[in-house]
């Protein structure tokens, strides 16, 4: 199911009146979630459900044994093995037997099969192998105790709001609040969980739907000659903000819905384009899937323990499995593998004193600075998604290269004349900022002049988040919307 | 105390909803410039004259809708009109024209079945799927700029008088750059006064589904037989035809097509009857294949999995076509060629 599907608002309401009714009785309200979760993941293809219960069961039996086992290490060697060995043979089984096809035909030996027509990546499955590993390895440092109950367990991978898309979550922060006598009986801040949910929705329904809209028969024929050109340098902007407001639409939405049935969790994106290098990019950007490489895969690497080249290429390995870990595709690898490189040079670059002295400077030489980094990061992030947009590298590379060829003739062709995207990403910029501030002033109370004040921007904030919410449905484009971009991976 | 109490509360609530109803009209006042200015796309069928769509079609009293021009009608059907062109003359086959939905028009159905089994006969069909009044358009336009073919069928399905009958001739209207669009259905007052001068409200009315011609029209009901207001409008659009026929002297088949729940789970057969006899009524001659695909064993085996049929019941249709014909006294064999 999807969040912006209408019969989701219908399920919202049933499990969460349900919830409200059976909140106090935690067996009640751990069974009701549960079952609204697999019926959730299951609704229209009831196939799925199978599989993640055998991921759920799997990795619960793993973090009991390893709590009695002698030998913790092999049991979370398998537990981790069956994790992957599952995600990769859904996920990288057809690019394995097509790379295969293709070399043997390229060396004129006989072909070799190819994946099943209509073979099916099952949603969210990434997401849940890695939560998955991150309870595992947890249980084995002893930084979380294994539950007990599998019930407990099984409704923290399948929670509905984080289970497609995340986000990520470690076990400390959502799994211990699972425990007995831990499980929330009431909505934590239902403001917040009000602005998020609009937010969210705005963000999808309204601005990402729009662009696709705008920007998705550019990508299909970006190979024709009619639409290259450096004109075509918007299309690839313009995709870097749907791919953030998909995105991070779907993480406010999976937040506001956290909120309101009692957990708080960490947010995904913290303003990505505005960081000043690559480096602040992956801090922004995704952050919950950065931390768990970080945690679970870039630190067991020897992280940068290992000296100057060694702490290169475990950034460069960690980011090509981060890359591969988004698709199934040469390309997405390639993706990873451009981040890796780009963090690499931002390291050789931090080695030379001018970048010192550079990052120090203040007044009005700082702001510039600080906006020539900026602006360059977006551009070279920009420029990369490219390579996850478009699924085949010659496709790629026209997209690129095109951005770099000038024809007067072709000024026509971009989407600069689509005046009504661009006055609603401006006119959203601002009224979001406008709600920052106001939100700012609610939410920090040393920051409020009076109580009046403090009450006028409450109503205020109210009525903004219900508002936006309503809009998201009228402005939304109309039609069949398109699914999360995340729901692939 | 109390009263103070009192007064305090109420200067909340008031400073509370002044915030709220600030903020809401604020929004709105910006949605609202928005869609003024760039209305979504899937209300644009529904603006009447305020509507941006363009396209081929001026206002009729015959199908709702007719062709402007024979440019216009060229223009909209490019992709595959240039192969028939010029419409008066031909290749010395016979030329049968067909319409319908996907069931004729995609790669592989009846169009290229009939093509591929009769090379003596020239099929003519657009390869477009279009709504039933367009394809009825379609034909007035050809028959008006010169084709002659031998036959025209018509295939007819419950969805194909679906559309007529969740959006009755009587909403049929064009927007002022030719689109095929509709006259919304307004909620009772005072909330139509709204839906008029308001864009959000609009667009909200439409997001509803209540603004199409008959919201509550169902497809189950076409599957239990013609209602009455289907079976008026049916009665016109159709009785048009035969007139286009006789005018023309190209005769007509309505072709019924059964579908998968009726072959392989018994569905009844109410909408043929009656759109049979409705048909046959008007004058119309039509055809019912029903019995052949009834008779034949495994009638999974009929239906690709996306519920078209497959090429054994794409040969069983062409089939009972002939068959039709043949009973009818215009045997296939006279029209060269014979069948492979």
């Amino acid at each position: 199911m999807n969040f912006t599907e209408p019969r989701f608002a219908w399920f919202l309401l049933a499990v969460f009146t349900l919830w409200l009714i059976c909140r106090r009785f935690e067996r009640a309200q751990v069974g009701l979630v549960l079952v609204a979760s697999l019926v959730f993941y299951g609704v229209g293809n009831w196939r799925l459900l199978p599989l993640i219960l055998v991921y759920a069961v799997v990795n619960w039996a793993v973090g009991c044994r390893l709590r009695a086992t002698t030998r913790p290490r092999l049991v979370l060697g398998l537990g981790v093995a069956f994790n992957l060995g599952v995600l990769a043979y859904f996920k990288y089984t057809p690019m394995l037997l097509t790379t295969l096809h293709d070399a043997f035909v390229a060396l004129g030996w006989p072909p070799t099969p190819l994946a099943q027509e209509g073979w099916a990546i099952p949603f969210g499955i990434s997401f849940y192998a890695f939560t998955g590993i991150a309870y595992m390895v947890d249980v084995y440092r002893r930084t979380t105790d294994a539950e007990r109950h599998l019930g407990r367990y099984a409704l923290s991978v399948t929670f509905f709001p984080h289970l497609v898309a995340g986000p990520i979550l470690r076990p400390s922060e959502y799994l211990t609040q699972l425990r007995p006598g831990h499980v929330p009986t009431q909505s934590l801040a239902p403001l917040e969980a009000c602005l998020l949910l609009a937010r969210g929705f705005f963000k999808k329904m309204v601005l990402a739907d729009r662009i696709a809209l705008a920007i998705d028969p550019f990508f299909v024929h970006v190979k024709d000659s009619s639409t290259a050109g450096v004109w075509a340098l918007p299309f690839v902007y313009l995709y870097a903000w749907q791919i953030y407001f998909d995105f991070s639409g779907y993480t406010d939405i999976a937040r506001g819905l956290g909120l309101l049935f009692g957990f708080r969790w960490p947010d995904n994106f913290n303003l990505p384009y505005l960081a000043g290098s690559i480096a602040e990019f992956w801090h922004r950007w995704h952050i919950t899937l950065s931390r768990f490489l970080r945690d679970y895969l870039y630190i067991p690497l020897g992280g940068s323990r290992g000296g100057w080249w060694r702490t290169n290429v475990n950034l460069m390995l960690t980011m090509l499995l981060g890359g591969l870990w988004h698709g199934a595709s040469w390309s997405f690898m390639l993706w990873g593998a451009i981040h890796g490189l780009l963090l690499v040079l931002h390291r050789c670059w931090q080695l030379l004193p001018v970048s010192k002295r550079l990052a120090g400077a203040t007044g009005p030489a700082g702001w510039l600075w600080r906006g020539l980094c900026v602006g360059l990061t977006f551009h070279l992030v920009a420029f990369v998604w490219c390579f996850f947009r478009l699924t085949t590298l010659a496709q790629s590379w026209a997209c690129l290269s095109g951005c770099f060829q000038f024809d007067p003739g072709l000024w026509r062709v971009g989407v600069v004349d689509k005046m009504g995207l661009w006055l609603l990403l401006g006119g959203y910029g601002l009224v979001v900022a406008l709600a920052f501030r106001l939100s700012r002033l609610h939410f920090e109370p040393t920051q409020l002049p009076r109580p009046a004040v403090a009450t006028l921007s409450r109503g205020f904030l109210w009525g903004f988040g219900v508002t936006m919410f309503v809009l998201a449905i009228l402005l939304s484009p109309g039609g069949q919307a398109p699914p999360f971009i995340y729901f692939q991976f | 105390m109390a009263e103070h109490s009192i007064r305090h509360r109420l200067k909340r609530a008031l400073l509370l909803a002044g915030g709220g109803i600030a903020a809401a009209i604020m929004l709105a006042a910006l949605g609202e410039l928005f869609l003024r200015y760039f209305p979504p796309s899937d209300n644009q069928e529904y603006l009447g004259t305020a509507s941006l769509e363009t396209g081929p079609f001026i206002p009729s009293a015959k199908f709702g809708i007719a062709y402007r021009s024979w440019q216009a009608f060229a223009d909209s059907n490019c992709d595959y009109l240039a192969e028939y062109l010029p419409l008066d003359q031909s290749d010395g086959r016979p030329t049968w024209a067909m319409f319908g939905s996907s069931f004729v028009q995609m790669q592989g159905m009846l169009a290229d079945t009939t093509r591929a089994r009769l090379p003596g006969v020239r099929v003519f069909n657009l390869r477009r799927n279009e709504t039933l009044i367009v394809r009825l358009a379609q034909i007035e336009t050809l028959l008006e700029h010169g084709l002659r073919p031998q036959r025209i069928v018509v295939a007819l399905m419950p969805l194909d008088v679906w559309a007529l009958a969740k959006q009755p001739l009587s909403t049929v209207t064009v927007s002022p750059g030719g689109a095929l669009a509709y006259k919304p259905r307004l909620p009772p007052p005072p909330c139509d006064l709204f839906v008029q001068n308001s864009a959000l409200a609009r667009t909200a009315w439409f997001r509803t589904g209540r603004h199409i011609g008959d919201p509550d029209f169902r497809l189950s009901q076409i599957e239990q037989g013609l209602p009455p207001r289907l079976r008026t409008e049916m009665a016109h659009v159709f009785g048009e035809l035969e007139r286009l026929s006789k005018q023309f002297d190209v005769p007509v088949t309505i072709l019924l097509i059964p579908g998968l729940p009726q072959i392989t789970r018994g569905m009844s057969f109410a909408f043929q009857d009656d759109a049979g006899a409705l048909l046959r009524e008007i004058g119309l001659d039509v055809c019912d294949p029903r019995e052949r695909f009834l008779a034949c064993s495994e009638p999974q085996s009929l239906f690709l999995p996306d519920k078209h049929f497959s090429p054994r019941g794409n040969q069983i249709l062409l089939d009972a076509l002939l068959e039709h014909w043949n009973r009818a006294g215009t045997p296939v064999s006279q029209v060269g060629g014979g069948t492979q």
